[in-house]
């Protein structure tokens, strides 16, 4: 619940510029699990993060559906704008013709889930990590790193990262990469979202800053409204 | 006879044709599905958009904050529009069935 508070107090100035993201950042929502089908049982499982490792260790890629493919998508939205939809793991990079290309995403944890608009207001490659100061204060790991973990293989923003902004700010949230492959389809980050190296590269030759991020409100069942 | 046999040999060929057809024209299954049943995110996003249309709302001011599935074909996506809220029905086909504040 600490990380809940404090993320609420850094979005309290937000809070003030635009309502639409601060009220929706700071509904705490349970989110939705993704679910596979085994086709030898003819069943569907819970698709958490035991069977996830497994399965990326056996296929070497996360189940076909997060993989990268150009889908049907009609909207009014313009080409180069990014859809995320956490609920399903997804995220669409808008084409021209009702088409976009479709990722797999992983997405925040329970508590950590937040919908709004905002637009990618910077893009690094291979980016410094800099942990948020409630992870510097209870994670001795991470706080070796207070002043930045230089970018590089081992940095869990992976190789890209599109740096979301609202009205001119940094939001917090990232599109990044990772260096757990095996977490795409899972809710498990602190609120960023994170794709395979190989799809964050893609991404991040695609998209211009300034383009349009529309975030869908994850385990939208339990908003209160703003 | 050799009629007979021929029209079922045609037959047979036309079954196995509309058999194929079938199972190239069929969707892949999906392998994997969220635990909840939202609204695919075009469909979401069609809503707001007409929300926006219908009531003269900026755009900016409008988002999709919750939806469900209501029957086979439909979906229920409710909106967040600048302190305001609305309800939009909306068919699997892309089809605004109503839109309303509440």
């Amino acid at each position: 619940m600490f990380d809940v508070f404090a993320r609420i107090r850094r979005f309290l100035p937000l809070l003030l510029v635009l309502p639409l993201l601060a009220g929706t950042a700071i509904a705490v929502a349970q989110t939705f699990k993704t679910q596979i089908y085994d086709p030898e049982t003819r069943k569907w499982y819970n698709y958490d993060q035991k069977r996830a490792i497994k399965y990326y260790r056996k296929h070497g890629q996360a189940p076909a559906d997060f993989q990268r493919q150009v889908v049907t998508f009609r909207t009014a939205e313009k080409p180069g704008t990014i859809i995320i939809d956490g609920d399903k793991h997804f995220l669409y990079y808008v084409l021209p013709n009702f088409q976009a290309i479709r990722y797999g995403i992983g997405v925040g944890r329970d508590g950590f889930g937040w919908a709004g608009i905002v637009e990618v207001g910077r893009k690094a490659e291979w980016p410094t990590w800099t942990p948020p100061a409630e992870m510097v204060a209870r994670d001795p790991n991470a706080a070796k790193y207070a002043n930045g973990m230089p970018g590089g293989p081992d940095n869990p923003l992976g190789a890209r990262a599109m740096y979301l902004y609202v009205g001119g700010q940094d939001s917090i949230y990232r599109i990044h990469g990772t260096t757990q492959p095996w977490s795409i389809g899972l809710n498990i980050s602190s609120g960023c979202i994170r794709m395979v190296n190989e799809d964050v590269i893609d991404l991040y030759n695609r998209v211009d800053v300034g383009a349009r991020v529309i975030v869908l409100m994850q385990g939208a069942a339990l908003y209160k409204g703003v | 006879m050799t009629e007979f046999k021929s029209g079922r040999a045609v037959a047979l060929v036309a079954l196995m044709a509309l058999g194929v057809a079938g199972c190239t024209a069929s969707k892949p299954q999906p392998t994997v599905r969220s635990a909840g049943a939202t609204a695919p995110a075009d469909l979401q996003l069609l809503c707001a958009s007409e929300a926006s249309t219908r009531f003269g709302a900026n755009r900016d001011t409008i988002l999709p904050v919750s939806s469900s599935q209501e029957g086979p074909n439909r979906y229920r996506v409710d909106l967040t529009m600048a302190g305001e809220s609305a309800v939009c029905v909306i068919s699997d086909t892309g089809i605004v069935e109503s839109l309303d504040r509440v």
